[in-house]
């Protein structure tokens, strides 16, 4: 793309549209601004003299007067609608999947070995049970906690979504690291590593427009 | 102060306000105080309109409205296509224009082609209501 640097004039003036837009939120102000340099530029490439285009856009009071009323109409970032599903939001999901195959498989181990010996000294093995009948309620309230917990976040939205998240992310941690000495931690190790990492990738606000690209010197 | 005026002459103070209010309405009504007023509400849905025609540039949108008269001025356009991004009815994107300068490129979302549905919907009755009232003989 040819680099396209603005006389300056317009650079002034765009300065100045961007100064007098103190009462307007910076991602705004920046796509009037990105707008009217790509107006300018335009304008300027079809051969209008600098002056000509300026007159035509007005004074940079007028333009921050026209932002302020329609920032009044802007919703609020805060109320703007959020995608549910996100790539924190997978991850969520697979800490959550994690923590659920983990009680199963620990749920599911042999819990209850007889060994019988036969008259010749043969030592036969039978597995009787699975552990989830005869499972330790530590070990069990564990898994429960740790499902819970890895769920938890699938079901926030919004402003509460991060510290819920950074909440469940430590809490987990704590759980995998105090378990771990009935082994279960170990099992649970897998869920609380994926809620550390959802927790730690960075909130990616829907991309309504796109970032000036180089060519557009300021 | 007018109030005040109307007041020393002996007239009411409630009829002084609104002697004061039919004042002021006379003052505002010009033609460009009008059109200011109706394309505020209406200029959004002529944007929406022309980007459901295909994606297309600020300045190209400026002018286009500019010789409808919809808007003003052309800086007009830009704190309006700022706020349509914000709340989500539209998208930009830079792109390079065939004499390879850079260009900001808008487009509808399906959330301002919703909206734009809705004013469609509104809109001619909301004429045909005006039209039919201002036809009304007196």
């Amino acid at each position: 793309m040819t680099e396209y640097r603005l006389p300056p004039e317009a650079r002034t003036w765009l300065n100045a549209v961007e100064r007098a837009l103190t009462n307007v939120r910076p991602p705004q102000r920046v796509e009037i601004v990105d707008g009217l340099r790509a107006h300018i530029i335009e304008a300027l490439e079809r051969g209008d003299a600098v002056g000509d285009v300026l007159y035509r856009l007005g004074s940079p009071t007028e333009i921050a007067n026209l932002a302020a009323q329609e920032e009044l109409e802007t919703i609020p970032t805060s109320m703007a609608p959020t995608r549910y599903v996100t790539v924190q939001r997978v991850v969520q999901f697979a800490a959550c999947a994690l923590a659920i195959v983990a009680a199963s498989v620990i749920a599911l181990l042999p819990g209850s070995v007889e060994n019988t010996v036969d008259s010749h000294g043969n030592i036969t093995s039978t597995t009787t049970t699975i552990a989830l009948f005869n499972m330790d309620q530590k070990v069990a309230a564990t898994l429960v906690v740790a499902i819970l917990l890895t769920a938890v976040p699938l079901l926030v939205r919004g402003r509460g979504w991060r510290p819920v998240t950074i909440s469940v992310a430590i809490l987990m941690v704590v759980l995998a690291a105090l378990t771990t000495l009935w082994i279960v931690g170990w099992f649970i190790v897998p869920a609380a590593v994926l809620s550390v990492i959802a927790a730690c990738l960075p909130t990616t606000a829907r991309r309504r427009s796109a970032s000036r690209p180089k060519s557009v010197a300021v | 102060m007018v109030t005040g005026r109307f007041a020393v002459l002996g007239v009411p103070k409630g009829h002084c306000q609104y002697i004061a209010l039919r004042y002021t309405l006379h003052y505002m009504v010009t033609a460009e105080r009008v059109l200011t007023s109706l394309r505020k509400g209406l200029v959004e849905f002529c944007v929406l309109a022309i980007l459901k025609e295909g994606s297309t540039y600020g300045f190209e949108m400026a002018r286009r409205l500019e010789a409808d008269g919809l808007i003003a001025g052309e800086s007009t356009l830009y704190p309006l296509l700022a706020r349509l991004l914000a709340n989500g009815l539209a998208e930009s994107e830079w792109s390079e224009s065939e004499a390879g300068r850079p260009r900001k490129y808008y487009t509808l979302t399906a959330e301002g082609r919703e909206a734009l549905d809705i004013f469609e919907q509104s809109w001619v009755p909301l004429r045909n209501a005006v039209d039919r009232t201002l036809r009304r003989p007196s």
